[in-house]
């Protein structure tokens, strides 16, 4: 597949080292997503990356990704300023399955910057809100000073149809917000495990803790997505960088049903 | 001490499904106080003679840091415990207990408490399999943390 060109329309820095993309397409042509899937970003002249889609689905005029400065690449697109021009490929992957929750609540799970790829179900399920029950996002952040989208989290927290937990490790001291880990978020939340879809998007070591905190609260495996993050280079299942067991995870994931792969994240070599 | 306050220990998560005759002696030792926001309940360093659990409010569990404001680490709210330094020699706080809204609280005297265990046996079991639940799960919060901090960027 051929990139296409994008122009950077704005640049905003986000928490420790990250910065959002807005991007508009160069041909005009619109860019329909499915909330999940990822984008090769690609920094002409330095290299390509896998890049989960972190805006609103229904805005198909323009694209918007969250890039964490950590390599060659990365570092290289930080420096990026509004006007440039990148390549995209895709998108990419399988998405969230918004439509298998309908009439169920659902809660996210997330941590740091793993609520850039959950922002676009929660953009979708806001859309369609009357389609399900209740609606919860138990976040969590290393301080105060690192929540990614503090804004948005402040907008949700304030609607009066859904319930928003942040947590962070640490506080100074008067801190009334909750200090703590984000199973203890999932724990305070308040649906109904027997009929609750529950969307994951952490470390791949920290998906099992969070896994194991909304089994507590009764979420079956098969009603856990989780999205997984590996080394994709050719995002179309050739390649093989992205193996996790007989599976791909650029065209089998990034987005998983638990159940399928739960026998994998007890095998240490994976 | 007040049927009352038998009562609430009964009753409250912590102690639940302790026998009566147990909860009594815990009744005997115990009393309620209440604290202003911004006030200290424990202090680290100083002796541990008491335990208390959270009748209403929020406490923030901070660890001092010298040459800067101290720091929360975790929270302690409604039906929670604060403190087993009590249980654990050589007795005393190793952390700071601050109230970050007008609190209430039922406080232990554990120095009476701690020869009430040493004499029943059973009372020593079920209080100490309690805390030692309590000791469990916040250890486990403690590493889960420590995992994040290792394998989830900021």
């Amino acid at each position: 597949m051929i990139p296409r060109p994008f122009r950077i329309a704005r640049v905003k820095r986000e928490i420790g080292g990250a910065f959002t993309w807005q991007l508009v397409p160069l041909d005009g042509a619109p860019f329909a997503f499915a909330p999940g899937q990822f984008n090769m970003l690609y920094a002409p002249g330095v290299g390509e990356v896998a890049i989960s889609i972190s805006g609103d689905p229904r805005k198909t005029n323009q694209l918007v990704h969250t890039i964490r400065e950590v390599g060659t690449v990365t570092k290289a697109m930080a420096a990026f300023a509004a006007g440039q021009t990148v390549g995209v490929r895709g998108p990419f992957g399988t998405g969230w399955p918004v439509d298998a929750a309908c009439g169920h609540d659902i809660i996210f799970v997330t941590g740091t910057i793993g609520l850039a790829p959950l922002r676009p179900l929660i953009y979708e399920v806001l859309h369609r809100r009357s389609e399900f029950g209740k609606v919860v996002i138990a976040y969590g952040s290393r301080g105060t000073g690192d929540i990614l989208y503090e804004r948005e989290l402040h907008e949700w927290r304030g609607r009066l149809d859904m319930e928003v937990h942040v947590t962070v490790h640490t506080a100074h001291s008067g801190y009334r917000g909750r200090v703590g880990s984000v199973a203890a978020a999932v724990a305070v939340s308040r649906f109904d495990g027997d009929r609750t879809f529950a969307f994951v998007c952490r470390s791949e070591t920290m998906t099992m803790p969070a896994v194991a905190a909304l089994h507590d609260r009764g979420i079956g495996s098969e009603r856990i997505y989780v999205t997984l993050e590996r080394n994709m280079k050719c995002a179309i299942g050739f390649c093989g960088h992205c193996q996790f067991g007989p599976t791909f995870m650029c065209k089998d994931g990034p987005v998983y049903r638990f159940d399928t792969i739960e026998s994998l994240f007890s095998v240490r070599e994976f | 001490m007040s049927a009352t306050t038998t009562d609430i220990i009964s009753h409250n998560a912590f102690f639940k499904g302790i026998p009566d005759d147990l909860a009594a002696t815990l009744a005997g030792v115990s009393s309620m106080a209440e604290l202003r926001i911004g006030q200290l309940l424990v202090r680290v360093g100083e002796p541990a003679g008491h335990f208390y659990i959270v009748e209403r409010g929020l406490l923030s569990i901070e660890v001092y840091a010298a040459g800067r404001d101290p720091i929360v680490v975790d929270q302690v709210r409604v039906g929670d415990v604060v403190g087993w330094s009590w249980l654990v020699a050589p007795y005393r706080w190793r952390f700071d207990a601050r109230a970050v809204e007008p609190t209430s609280v039922i406080d232990f005297d554990a120095i009476t408490l701690r020869e009430h265990l040493e004499a029943d046996p059973r009372l020593g079991y079920e209080v100490t399999k309690r805390f030692v639940l309590v000791m469990s799960r916040r250890l486990a919060s403690a590493r889960e943390r420590l995992v994040e901090a290792m394998t989830e960027p900021h």
